[in-house]
């Protein structure tokens, strides 16, 4: 058999929150696993109307319950009757297609090749291994990470501010109340305060170490921040981490500063935003907004900071093996190795998705599809998997697969962990000889995920 | 006419309904609590309380279980004025009781007002971001903007209920209409190299060729977001000018030429603009001396009115900011990165509980002065036997 392939159509959506699917699936056959609990997992509530056959396709029409937040009960039309004078007041207010005239707003793109900012246009390049980051709080000019050994990172920021923003001095004991250094006065801060010429300008450059992330684990951290005065605004470097890094891209960041160049631009017309920048914020979709649990703050005790919680996504952490080297993160990768020997080289990747992430039996019949393989019935899922402990009560459902990629033999084992209502994908990938060399060190590898 | 309504009159008068009504919203408040489980917090208010009756979905049909917050308020409330009716007569010496019901009154009427106009957004900024608009917490909007001239955006905000559903979607100031396609209450959206096996997505335009979309169950956790996302087709009069994919997981709007004008297209919260802008000053976070634990969040935000003139306020814990109709709370704080979160609240009627509250107090303190005086008087009268 093939493998399968889902269609799903909208057709329409009623009052009450119902919609109908068509969905075609291309089988030979109505296939055994296929049966409205698969639908169920990746759909909500969901029932079967009919299927119909047509040459090759089935159609199969399903009516799913997805009680949106628009269900608006008082438009239920039984209850319309009973309460229509409410209706027209009550929460079907927010129905309305609304119109309104705003003044543009400033553009402060997320992506660093060409950000505008008013009528300067900045632009730098890159250190090798910095990889852009999303920016959840939406007001960096450029966004980076760093990573190092041992699951070590930095951060690299770039911002720019009308005026002088309180002031130097003011700034850089702001900067070291974040790695929990006491303030200084003015005479250490002309001290402490060095210059570094480039192309765009004199840089002020700071370098701020010592002391500990405020509120983070008990890690040394580093920081290296320096600012730019330009006609129109302050502009504002920084790179933080720990400290063993952040001291090892120190001159990256050096070069990182004299690369940045500012040129007169007309006022960038909405036109242009477009394309690019469109693509470029899209190789990092934004975390989901911080959460909204309301009445945290009458309490006074607890206030989620956002940027905390979009951190959340690498809450897990965990120690590679010595011979797996780091790979950059990419868009959905919180974690990214490779380990290459004679036989070719293999690939481990980290990801985390938002609960079920269509569940586990979906999650194995996708990576089935990746080699191959057909899918399998929810029945023969005990069969198929491997339930493996790791540590401090993490257990995780891991699979060793072997079958065909591009037409070469390949094995993949993977492990998905439910944790938080996070559901994290461990997977390793490549030829069967290495896969099954570093199978040992990858239940090793396992082992060392753990929870903060 | 008279003997046939006796029996209506007794019923809304009697003192056993009143005991009633109030074990039924005991119970409701009970239920809807249990309730939350399955539909959050949000969830649970439209479904229990602000509504007439709770209808619950049994084999997918609807099926009226309990009466509905609006319908014990409003029989409570009907009991409490047909009692007064019927019942009490207007003398001086039930004048505190009279006072102290009408309290009672006032705050049920209050809270029916609470439901129908309270609106909650909130703002999210950093340090010197300036913002005009607050963003609803749940709801999102498909904004089409006119971005032609250099100076203003003309938007055009549709309600995300409205591509909910299967009808194409016009306005006089679009040359186009629009035709929901695809549609998600909750979704992933990945690049489609991280996602091979994505289902294809009917998106024929700029961002959306290169994404893939996930449907994801709908989510009721109040520590959750939706995100939802949707495939729509715009469609001029020469036909159809391609298939956009929309959703707040992207968040630069996708930019296109049509009729001789510019045009964007962003999902997004849904947005609430207002007269005054707002620029975050500083944000400030204080500890208890020695610990972590936190003793005051607060931000100083600048007001920018064109019509009263900017203003300097602190918001912080406990002191929230009224201005222009709304409220400013202090909600959130991430200190190092300067960014706060107030949250928005809009009430017309924040008022009237206060006001009833007072009103019934007085009416106590009255109540009980009249009996006190006449004990007094009738004991010296005694005493002057």
């Amino acid at each position: 058999m093939r493998p399968v392939l889902w269609d799903f159509r909208l057709l329409n959506r009623g009052l009450r929150g119902w919609a109908r699917l068509g969905m075609t699936n291309r089988m030979d056959a109505w296939p055994s696993g296929l049966n409205l609990d698969t639908c169920h997992l990746i759909l909500g509530t969901s029932r079967l109307i009919g299927a119909v056959r047509n040459s090759d396709t089935w159609s199969v029409r399903v009516e799913i319950f997805a009680p949106g937040r628009d269900t608006c009960p008082l438009m239920r039309p039984r209850l319309l009757l009973i309460c229509a004078a409410a209706a027209l007041l009550a929460s079907c207010r927010d129905e309305r297609i609304t119109t309104y005239r705003v003044p543009k707003e400033a553009s402060s793109p997320a992506v660093p090749a060409q950000a505008t900012a008013g009528t300067v246009a900045i632009t730098w390049i890159l250190p090798a291994g910095w990889t852009t980051k999303p920016d959840p709080s939406g007001m960096r000019k450029g966004s980076f990470l760093v990573s190092g050994m041992d699951g070590a990172k930095a951060d690299v920021s770039v911002t720019a501010f009308p005026g002088d923003v309180g002031g130097d001095l003011a700034n850089v004991n702001r900067w070291r109340g974040q790695v929990g250094l006491a303030p200084i006065d003015e005479a250490a801060f002309a001290q402490s305060v060095q210059t570094i010429d480039g192309p765009a300008g004199k840089f002020s450059f700071v370098e701020l170490s010592g002391g500990t992330a405020a509120g983070g684990a008990q890690k040394p951290v580093r920081m290296l921040g320096a600012w730019l005065q330009q006609p129109d605004q302050r502009w504002f470097f920084k790179l933080m981490g720990d400290d063993s890094l952040v001291t090892t891209q120190r001159d990256a960041f050096l070069s990182f500063l004299k690369s940045v160049s500012f040129a007169a631009t007309p006022v960038a017309p909405p036109v242009v935003a477009g394309r690019e920048k469109a693509q470029s914020t899209n190789d990092l979709p934004k975390a989901p907004i911080a959460p909204f649990a309301s009445g945290t703050m009458p309490d006074g005790n607890a206030i989620p900071a956002p940027g905390e919680s979009a951190a959340s996504q690498a809450a897990l952490t965990w120690t590679a093996p010595g011979d797996w080297q780091a790979e950059p993160l990419s868009a959905m990768r919180i974690g990214s190795f490779a380990v290459s020997s004679d036989a070719g080289s293999a690939d481990i990747s980290i990801s985390a998705f938002p609960g079920e992430a269509g569940g586990l039996l979906a999650n194995i019949n996708r990576w089935r599809g990746q080699l191959g393989l057909d899918p399998i019935a929810g029945g023969d899922l005990a069969g198929a998997t491997i339930a493996f402990d790791g540590a401090g009560g993490l257990h995780f459902t891991v699979v060793d697969l072997s079958g065909h990629t591009g037409g070469a033999p390949a094995r993949m084992l993977g492990a998905i962990l439910s944790f938080e209502g996070q559901t994290y994908f461990f997977k390793m990938t490549g030829p069967d000889a290495i896969v099954a060399r570093e199978k040992p060190a990858f239940f090793d590898f396992l082992k060392t995920v753990k929870a903060p | 006419m008279h003997e046939l309504l006796q029996p209506f009159v007794r019923f809304f008068v009697s003192l056993r309904l009143t005991v009633v009504l109030l074990v039924f919203s005991i119970l409701l408040v009970f239920l809807a609590t249990l309730d939350q489980v399955h539909l959050g917090v949000w969830g649970i208010q439209h479904k229990w309380f602000f509504t007439f009756i709770v209808v619950q979905s049994v084999n997918g049909f609807p099926v009226p279980v309990f009466p509905g917050g609006y319908f014990i308020g409003g029989m409570l409330l009907i009991n409490l004025v047909a009692a007064h009716v019927y019942r009490f007569k207007l003398t001086w010496k039930k004048s505190g009781i009279w006072l102290a019901h009408l309290g009672v009154i006032l705050l049920i009427a209050s809270q029916f007002l609470t439901g129908l106009l309270q609106r909650e957004s909130q703002v999210q900024f950093n340090v010197g971001d300036s913002k005009r608009y607050s963003e609803d917490f749940l709801l999102d909007e498909l904004a089409v903007i006119d971005a032609t001239d250099p100076k203003f955006d003309d938007v055009v905000a549709i309600p995300e209920s409205l591509l909910s559903r299967d009808e194409p979607i016009q306005h006089p100031k679009l040359p186009f209409r629009i035709v929901t396609r695809l549609y998600y209450p909750n979704s992933v959206v990945q690049m489609r190299s991280q996602a091979p096996n994505a289902l294809p997505s009917p998106a024929t335009m700029d961002i959306g060729l290169q994404l893939a979309v996930t449907p994801q169950p709908v989510t009721y956790k109040p520590d959750e977001h939706n995100m939802p996302a949707a495939c729509v087709e715009l469609i001029g009069q020469e036909g159809s000018l391609g298939i956009w994919l929309v959703s707040p997981w992207i968040e630069q709007s996708q930019t296109f030429d049509y009729a001789g004008r510019t045009w964007q297209l962003v999902m997004r919260s849904k947005r609430y603009y207002t007269p005054y802008g707002m620029t975050l000053l500083q944000v400030k976070n204080d500890v208890y001396p020695g610990t972590e634990i936190p003793k005051n969040f607060s931000s100083q935000v600048r007001i920018h009115d064109e019509a009263k003139g900017d203003r300097d306020v602190l918001i912080y814990m406990n002191n929230p900011l009224r201005y222009g109709g709304l409220t400013y709370y202090q909600y959130q704080m991430n200190k190092a990165s300067g960014l706060s979160v107030l949250q928005v609240v809009r009430n017309p009627s924040w008022l009237v509980p206060y006001i009833a509250c007072l009103l019934v107090a007085a009416g106590l303190v009255m109540q009980f002065g009249l009996h006190l005086t006449g004990f007094i008087r009738k004991r010296s009268a005694a005493a002057a036997k």
